[in-house]
């Protein structure tokens, strides 16, 4: 912008300044609105200034999430796509990403039996939800994935009501909803998991809220998403310049506390179930089974999270905080007999880890822990990758 | 155009044009947004 050179302070009326940089204000607030802002999530320096992130940073705008991961790089002739898939314990909370499950096997020289190098990455995302794996791995199937490798736990599959905390209200407004959906990444994409759940013919209430306000799509509607979007980019800098990824972003009171030092309640509770009853009536295996029947989609192998087993007395009636013995053993045996009638590539590494091996909770493991999975999980891999001759 | 341009790119509007960035900048940097960060809780 050039200025005239006769043009001098007095010229300059500040009730005219206000009022023009206000109405300018307006005009941007309603710029917007406009669709093209709906894709800003798409503009990034992730994989061009700097490179991908080796696991998904925290944001909740689905095309933020992938655009800044590494695997948004253009796949190579000579690569064989590994995706892994999960919660926290995959996406490894509390973990260097060096030390995580991913990237150890990526870097392990693994090839294929025709001669392709195996690209494993990392496109888990804390919080065990069957439903949020799937709108990811609908969303990953434009990455050209190879092969799905899908974490899960009994905790992927119950859907009990969940109520928004007073510190952590859900977003719109919301109160309660199922777990299944009950964190932003998924209430942040309502219209997105709407279109999913009618694709694959899911039954699951999804709370009613106006997402589609003009309000909501202003600057000022969209200044929290925004602010998310600008952390993300700005945080390239640091990536880029320290290739640090710590894993202990993530916010969790009790993170600094060993697992084997917090207490188990000696009952038989899962959650909002108080004594023995059939586990499979609170699963949502319907999801489940939606994932594994998606048309176009390239293998998927199932494997069952390892978990902390505690060896206090209270080991009689329960494993962990989390599970108590009647609820698991049913699960495994549900897992495993439908593996075996559907002919599921199913792998149960459920005590493959010691207790030692776990950090701050039943499932998070640390670096040991995730190179023993890494040992175990590879050869069945390997094996995946390879047609039956 | 000359004409149109000077009064364009004037001193007063070029103040008007930092403000609103300004305004902009301030809704962004001040909007609540971690909350909505992962929640992990207990798993």
């Amino acid at each position: 912008m050039t200025i005239s050179h006769t043009e001098t302070y007095k010229n300059v009326r500040p009730w005219a300044v206000l009022l023009k940089g206000g109405l300018l204000f307006v005009a941007v607030n309603l710029l917007f609105a406009l669709p093209w802002s709906q894709q800003l999530g798409r503009w990034t320096l992730y994989n061009r200034l700097v490179p991908g992130l080796p696991r998904f940073s925290g944001t909740t705008d689905l095309d933020a999430l992938f655009s800044t991961h590494a695997v948004a790089a253009e796949k190579q002739a000579d690569e064989f796509r590994v995706f892994l898939m999960g919660d926290s314990a995959t996406w490894g909370f509390l973990l260097d990403y060096r030390d995580t499950l991913a990237y150890r096997l990526d870097t392990a020289g693994l090839q294929t039996c025709s001669g392709k190098r195996l690209r494993v990455y990392n496109l888990a995302s804390p919080s065990p939800s069957a439903l949020k794996d799937l709108i990811l791995m609908e969303r990953a199937m434009a990455y050209q994935p190879d092969l799905f490798v899908w974490f899960v736990t009994l905790k992927s599959f119950t859907d009990f009501n969940k109520r928004g905390a007073i510190d952590q209200p859900f977003p719109y407004g919301i109160t309660e909803v199922g777990e299944q959906i009950a964190f932003p990444l998924v209430l942040n994409n309502l219209d997105e998991v709407s279109s999913l759940i009618d694709k694959y013919h899911i039954q699951y209430p999804l709370p009613r809220v106006a997402t589609n306000r003009v309000w909501d799509k202003t600057l000022l509607g969209q200044r929290s998403h925004l602010a998310d979007l600008l952390d993300v980019q700005l945080s390239s800098l640091q990536w880029g310049a320290t290739l640090l990824n710590s894993g202990t972003s993530l916010r969790d009171p009790g993170w600094d506390k060993p697992i084997s030092e917090k207490p188990i309640k000696a009952d038989l509770a899962f959650r909002e179930l108080k004594s023995p009853v059939d586990i499979s009536q609170h699963m949502r295996l319907d999801i489940f089974n939606a994932a594994l029947k998606a048309q176009g989609y390239p293998p998927i192998m199932v494997v069952n999270n390892p978990m902390y087993v505690t060896d206090k007395p209270v080991k009689r009636i329960r494993y962990n905080e989390v599970y108590p013995r009647w609820a698991y053993d049913q699960y495994r045996k549900l897992m495993l007999d439908r593996s075996q009638k559907n002919g599921w590539a199913y792998l149960d590494l459920w005590d493959i880890v010691p207790s030692e091996h776990f950090s701050n909770s039943s499932f998070h493991r640390d670096a040991v822990g995730d190179e023993i999975v890494a040992k175990n999980i590879a050869p069945v891999i390997l094996q995946m990758t390879c047609p039956n001759p | 155009m000359k004409k149109v341009l000077s009064k364009i790119f004037t001193l007063e509007n070029l103040y008007a044009l930092i403000f609103c960035l300004i305004l902009v900048a301030l809704v962004i940097f001040t909007a609540n947004y971690k909350d909505s960060w992962f929640l992990y809780e207990g798993f």
